[in-house]
């Protein structure tokens, strides 16, 4: 036996072994060889470093960023990003405290906006996501494309070759040929209508073009009058087309020449075939780009919001005529968090910390409703509420149905009838509960509001109350009965059942009991202890919510939403805010932030305004539009048919655009043909539902027969471009400008970041003064080549004090300086930013920011420039945000034309729109209804919606719902260059629960085959009890093979042999000039070996070589869903157009195959 | 107070390294992987140690000694963990800044892990030498974790002879290193009380 004694004494002997140890070194360092070179730590201050706080955009929530650029040999290298301390998402944390592990929990709200930046800098921290601090592997990204490309080749060849960026312009501009193939490319100038009259000798284009427009409303005034026939609109067609041919004709044009089809001049001018699309738009590309198409004359400035939250921006309309909308999250006391992925919805990871804060204190209960669990308890605070996917509606009904049942509804707010009322008794907004709606089965007024002059009460169309003994108009009652149905004789004679908008709501829900309602809604099944449990988890969330009201509120997004019916779910969540009366009150529900008015207050940078031409016309996607507004329903209507069905969709009731309906209205010319397409910063192939169906008319020249893409690297749509312009990313000039805040904005009143560049750009240098290939310049360039009104030569208009004056509009910096001179000086109007600013701040910003360079554009307004940029934006305190009664300072937002303050329980407008395949009527209230396609496939039908899934695909067939997450760490399919976080999770999967996983003998790492009805993928699997049984999840942002470099998939197949043919036809790889790629290589060894720990010198010296990990996972989105009642296109919401993402029914099957995880699962965090 | 000084200074770390270092070079001398270090020149009180091993190596079977694997051993990990096992270890290694292996060799061999135990050692007694106190204590926490997570559930699920001839070693190594850790670690969350 050793003693302690011998033990230290035989240590001791041994240390004279010496290092060398009598060979046993050499030894010893075979087996263990350093993996690292010690360096001396990154310098903070002093000479070379520098900071700037500006905006993140790691992804879309706009958190601040206080940035530090390090000069190492001459060359900048942004070493660290992390928090704005001045930013209401990012609050404060105390540095150098001794208690500073307490401080974090402490500090909920951001450093006061006028504290010096001085000690903002020495004393003061943002907290930040591994996203936002991510953010300098987008900047030092070698896939970037740094040089204008064209394609050498057939589209989607994955042939380019470098271009001059004169060349770029002048081809784009005047059209060009593709050398390789022979194809001749149209030009913009081709469909530059006002250009087109402008050279042709008229000298007002707008006068021509108004006066056109105005023609076209006549033939529509004639096409909806009762008393007119076919005849009599074809000849109002025929005498348009004659008139306009003629004039036309002395100028030497045709009428083919202006309008998209002169015998629908409904469909507008030649302008409307150029359509932007984008994905991501932050800052001053959204204004900037619209400024664009506004000049040009276009209808068709589009967004990708269908893949982003459409379903939640339109319930949101729908209700109370504004998209953007959520909790208070610093004073509420209990949320239902209903499909709000915690760690991405807004307010982000780093925003979402003030919720995991709060409930970590015990301050906040969060009923977290997901399929997916969340990442902590915070203390039994979060409770998980698991759901099946799509049947939110339900769950919400059943705690609609609790709150009436309970009487714990807010009676007082619910009898209110209208604004002044509300005003009169403290609150911002009323409902419309007491509001009568015409509920004959059968009748034509079917869902409409009873109105004055219905029943003799007026003539003006105003709502109709029931105030306890008469009807009353509802703007001469105050208060009036909201739970009542009757019989009211109209003035006509004819009786008609009506029933209050509470009434109709209520019947709804009382439709089934509590426990039937989440018989829908849980994934366990009835009978079982799980379900017993899932019921009174449920009760215990109501009851909460009820009990904290009006310090409660529901925060909805995607999970619930982006459904084919999830509008509707949407809907039923708003009616429990509805049912308490918390919208725009602390501790309720907010929507945005103000922001500063930085499009025109001294400088006219805006959109419109500035002599665009006049135009008309749907857009592609029929987003805002109606079908019944259109010359070809009322051509079908006067000759007698069905005007049902439409060839597509329409869709009045969405607020923005939808990936589907953009490349399907393409592909079918619905309803007209369209001539280019500039895509910038988006992804519609990858990021939609089975968005794989796009590829075939990105392909194809004579459906889009120009495609251009503004991008930093060549993703899965973009590679079917003919030309790339090269931008810049949002830590150099990309994205710039001012960044409004989302629902709620850390519950402010004013929020508004501000995005100026931490560096210069690293793309192309195109010319002077400091002019990069971008984004930016390309508009501006084309603009000013087209000779577009609202661009160059004095094309920017002075207000206030520069009435009269003009400026140039030559360059990015012309016209972004003024976008912050506007907002500073709104700021310092409003009393934010102080009239006698310090000159150590000016000092600061002259010091140590890029665009302090331009300052001379904007003499008298640089002080409060540098002032508002040296914060990082405007930002007003979470305490001045509201009136000592709890109301909101910001005026309540609305876009709707009338009822502005009205949270709708029924819409007529809604219930007045039709199926534009069945005729049949929209249902106009929160409703559970599930998911379904939008007409009917299989029989029966003839609804406002089709088949329900379940019907097509029942669960005997498919009996899983598969569902993606995007958690803290990824952002959609973008974020495979986030190399930091690649090396902590570097790969995905497919989660199972582990009862799903015993059924069919599935273990962690066994590669398992998911089947859909549209396709199949392999993935391997990760068995956890952090989703439900019947849910089976993959956490999202993986499964990319095309980012400049090209790496074609082979983990999914599509079922659709068009389809599948066109993936099968995705090149090996891509073929372009190694120099027209890769900022990485010129930077400094260190700098470099420090970004890529993990790779090889190959990935970031050379630029086009296959890293594993930009090309690794899965995305379970190209077998998701498609509409077989829409042709097989990607399925929709039937209100929204939102992508469908969560509506995939799925089978699973083990493969036999073993997947070794690239680092030791599990990971930390997914 | 006298031991207290000697488990702080350099040279006993040094030994400790140099101890570690021996008992890997002998497991792999007995799988054929090195030469036998030359046992006659060895310190007689180091010797005295050893000899237990040496005796169970020279007398065991070739196969066995390659048996004493990790993963391998660990009954209480189920069998997806065991697989995952060696890329743990990996991963282990490349957080505190080396590559360790020898050709086919899994990096979960206790000859492996002993030479890996052996550099933390060595690592700790530099930082002691040049004053880095954070080093040293992030070197010698490192140490006792590898020890306690890794060598002590192996060497005694292993059911071998020549696992079993460490164990002395192994647990006066963490009896003689633990309080030093457990002042350290109170020492950094109370600075306070970082004097003593």
């Amino acid at each position: 036996m050793v003693s302690r004694r011998d033990f230290i004494r035989g240590v001791t002997a041994a240390a004279l072994l010496g290092v060398a140890g009598y060979g046993l070194a050499p030894v010893i360092r075979k087996v263990v060889k350093p993996d690292f070179t010690k360096i001396p730590p990154d310098p903070q201050n002093g000479e070379g470093v520098r900071y700037v706080f500006s905006t993140c955009l790691g992804c879309n929530v706009r958190c601040g960023i206080k940035a530090r650029v390090v000069r190492r040999n001459g060359i900048e290298v942004i070493e660290k990003i992390e928090g704005n301390p001045y930013h209401p998402y990012n609050r404060a944390v105390s540095i150098n405290s001794r208690v500073e592990a307490y401080r974090q929990h402490a500090r909920l709200l951001p450093i006061p906006y006028n504290t010096p930046v001085k000690e903002a800098l020495e004393k003061w921290q943002g907290t930040l996501c591994p996203r936002g601090q991510d953010g300098i592997h987008y900047v030092y990204d070698p896939y970037r494309i740094v040089k204008p490309l064209k394609r050498a080749g057939p589209r989607g060849s994955g042939k380019w070759k470098a271009i001059s960026w004169d060349q770029l312009i002048r081809e784009i501009v005047e059209g060009g040929v593709i050398e390789e193939t022979g194809e001749r490319l149209p030009g913009l100038k081709d469909f530059f209508v006002y250009g087109k009259l402008r050279d042709a000798g008229f000298s007002d284009p707008n006068a021509i073009l108004g006066e056109m427009k105005g023609d076209v409303d006549k033939i529509m005034e004639i096409a909806r009058d009762p008393n007119t026939g076919y005849d009599d609109v074809a000849r109002a067609i025929e005498d348009f087309k004659q008139k306009w041919s003629k004039i036309l004709g002395e100028k030497g044009l045709s009428l083919e020449d202006v309008l998209v089809d002169p015998d629908r001049p409904d469909l507008g001018t030649k302008a409307n075939m150029v359509a932007y699309l984008r994905g991501r738009g932050q800052g001053h590309t959204d204004y900037l780009s619209a400024k664009w198409i506004a000049g040009f004359g276009s209808v068709n400035w589009l967004r990708h919001t269908s893949a982003c939250q459409l379903g939640f921006y339109a319930a949101n309309y729908l209700w109370a005529g504004y998209t953007d909308i959520n909790p208070d999250v610093v004073s509420a006391k209990v949320i239902i968090m209903a499909g709000v992925g915690m760690g991405r919805n807004h307010p982000g990871a780093t925003g979402q910390g003030i919720i995991i804060s709060h409930a970590g204190s015990g301050d906040l209960k969060v009923y977290y409703v997901n399929p997916t669990a969340p990442r902590t308890d915070a203390g039994d605070n979060i409770v998980w509420v698991p759901v099946k996917p799509g049947y939110d509606g339900a769950l919400a009904f059943a705690l609609i149905r609790w709150m009436i049942e309970n009487e714990r509804y807010n009676s007082e707010f619910l009898s209110i009838t209208n604004e002044k009322a509300a005003e009169e008794r403290g609150y911002p907004v009323h409902s419309n509960a007491t509001w009568l709606v015409v509920f004959e089965e059968g009748h034509e007024r079917f869902g409409e509001f009873l109105k004055d002059k219905d029943v003799g009460l007026g003539s003006e169309g105003k709502p109709v109350v029931y105030d306890g003994e008469k009807l009353a108009v509802y703007d001469q009652v105050g208060e009036a009965v909201f739970d009542w149905e009757g019989v009211v004789t109209l003035a006509s004679g004819e009786k008609v059942k009506v029933k209050t908008a509470f009434r109709i709501v209520k019947d709804e829900a009382f439709s089934r009991s509590f426990e039937e309602w989440l018989s829908l809604a849980s994934p366990y099944k009835p009978g079982t202890a799980e379900f017993r449990e899932y019921v009174e988890k449920v009760a215990s969330m109501i009851r909460d919510f009820a009990e904290a009201a009006p310090y409660s509120a529901t925060y909805v997004h995607r999970g619930v939403a982006m459904h084919s019916t999830g509008e509707y779910g949407v809907w039923a969540y708003r009616t429990l805010d509805t049912l308490i009366g918390n919208y725009h009150k602390k501790g309720g529900l907010l929507a945005r932030a103000e922001h500063t008015s930085y499009n025109k207050y001294i400088y006219h940078v805006d959109k419109k305004g500035f002599g665009e031409p006049v135009k008309w016309g749907p857009p592609i996607d029929r987003h805002k539009a109606r079908y019944e507004d259109t010359l070809e329903y009322w051509l079908r209507v006067k000759r007698g048919e069905n005007p049902y069905p439409a060839k597509r969709p329409w869709y009045p009731h969405t607020p923005e655009e939808s990936y589907t309906e953009i490349f399907a209205g393409i592909q079918e010319e619905y309803p007209y043909r369209m001539g280019a397409l500039i895509l910038f910063y988006g992804n519609p192939v990858l990021s939609a539902n089975y968005g794989v169906k796009f590829i075939k008319v990105l392909k194809d020249t004579s459906k889009l027969p120009l495609f251009i893409a503004i991008t930093t690297t060549i993703n899965e749509t973009m590679m079917y471009a003919d030309y790339i312009i090269p931008d810049t990313t949002y830590l150099e000039t990309g994205t710039l400008g001012m960044q409004y805040l989302y629902a709620s904005s850390g519950g402010v009143e004013i929020a508004v970041g501000a995005r100026s560049p931490v560096i210069m750009p690293l793309t192309q240098k195109i010319g002077e003064p400091e002019r990069y290939a971008s984004f930016w310049e390309f508009f501006i360039d084309t603009a000013k080549q087209l000779g577009m009104p609202g661009f160059g030569s004095k094309a920017i208009k002075g207000l206030k004090q520069y009435e009269g004056e003009s400026f140039d509009l030559n360059n990015l910096w012309d016209y972004i300086m003024r976008v912050y001179a506007n907002a500073a000086i709104h700021a310092k109007d409003m009393g934010l930013i102080p009239e006698e600013v310090p000159e150590e701040e000016v000092r600061f910003v002259e010091e140590n920011y890029p665009i302090a360079k331009f300052k001379d554009l904007i003499p008298g307004e640089w002080r409060y420039v540098a002032y508002m940029l040296a914060r990082g934006g405007v930002f007003s305190s979470y305490e001045d945000s509201f009136h000592e009664n709890g109301v909101s300072k910001r005026p309540v937002p609305s876009k709707r034309k009338k009822f502005k303050k009205t949270l709708m329980l029924w819409n007529e407008d809604l219930a007045k729109t039709r199926n534009s395949i069945t005729g049949a009527r929209f249902w106009g209230g929160p409703k559970y209804v599930p998911p379904a396609t939008y007409a009917p496939v299989k029989g029966g039908g003839g609804g406002f919606y089709g088949n329900t899934l379940r019907e097509l695909y029942p669960e005997s067939e498919y009996p899983y719902q598969l569902v993606f997450y995007t958690g803290p760490l990824y952002t959609k399919h973008r974020s495979m260059f986030y190399y930091y976080i690649k090396q902590v999770h570097p790969e995905n999967y497919v989660v199972i629960n582990p009862k799903d996983a015993e059924e069919h003998g599935i273990e962690t790492g066994d590669i398992v085959e998911i089947e859909t009805p549209t396709g199949k993928l392999k993935a391997p699997a990760v068995v956890e009890p952090t989703v439900p049984p019947g849910v089976i999840m993959i956490p999202h942002g993986m499964g990319r093979w095309s980012d400049t470099v090209v790496k074609k998939p082979s983990y999914f197949e599509v079922k659709d042999g068009e389809v599948m043919r066109e993936v099968e036809n995705i090149p090996e790889r891509a073929d372009l000039p190694a120099d027209a790629v890769n900022p990485v290589k010129p930077l400094p060894e260190l700098s470099k070996k420090v970004l890529f720990t993990k790779s090889k010198p190959e990935y970031y010296n050379e630029g086009l070589y296959p890293d594993k990990w930009r090309f690794n996972g899965v995305t379970p989105n190209v077998v998701e869903l498609s509409d077989p009642s829409l042709g097989g296109w990607p399925l929709l919401g039937i209100i929204s157009a939102t992508q469908a993402f969560y509506d995939v029914v799925a089978r699973i099957r083990k493969t036999g195959e073993r997947h070794e995880f690239d680092l030791t699962y599990p990971y930390p965090v997914w | 107070m006298e031991q207290h000084y000697t488990l702080q200074h350099p040279t006993f770390f040094l030994g400790l390294s140099n101890l570690y270092r021996l008992m890997s070079q002998i497991l792999l001398a007995g799988m054929n992987l090195s030469q036998w270090p030359s046992i006659e020149t060895l310190p007689e009180e180091t010797l005295k140690l050893l000899e237990p091993l040496i005796k169970s190596v020279r007398s065991g079977d070739t196969g066995d000694i390659e048996g004493l694997r990790e993963s391998l051993c660990r009954r209480d990990l189920d069998k997806s963990t065991r697989l995952l096992w060696p890329r743990v270890m990996e991963q282990a290694y490349q957080h505190h800044g080396y590559t360790v292996s020898l050709g086919r060799l899994g990096p979960d061999h206790l000859a492996i892990q002993l030479a890996f135990t052996a550099q933390l050692l060595y690592d700790a007694a530099n930082a002691l030498s040049a004053g880095d106190r954070e080093s040293f204590m992030d070197r010698l926490v490192a140490a006792h974790r590898f020890l306690t997570t890794h060598i002590i559930p192996t060497i005694t699920q292993c059911n071998s002879k020549v696992a079993g001839s460490m164990r002395p070693i192994i647990q006066l190594t963490l009896s003689s290193i633990r309080p030093l850790v457990i002042r350290l670690a109170r020492a950094k969350t109370h600075p306070g009380d970082a004097r003593g």
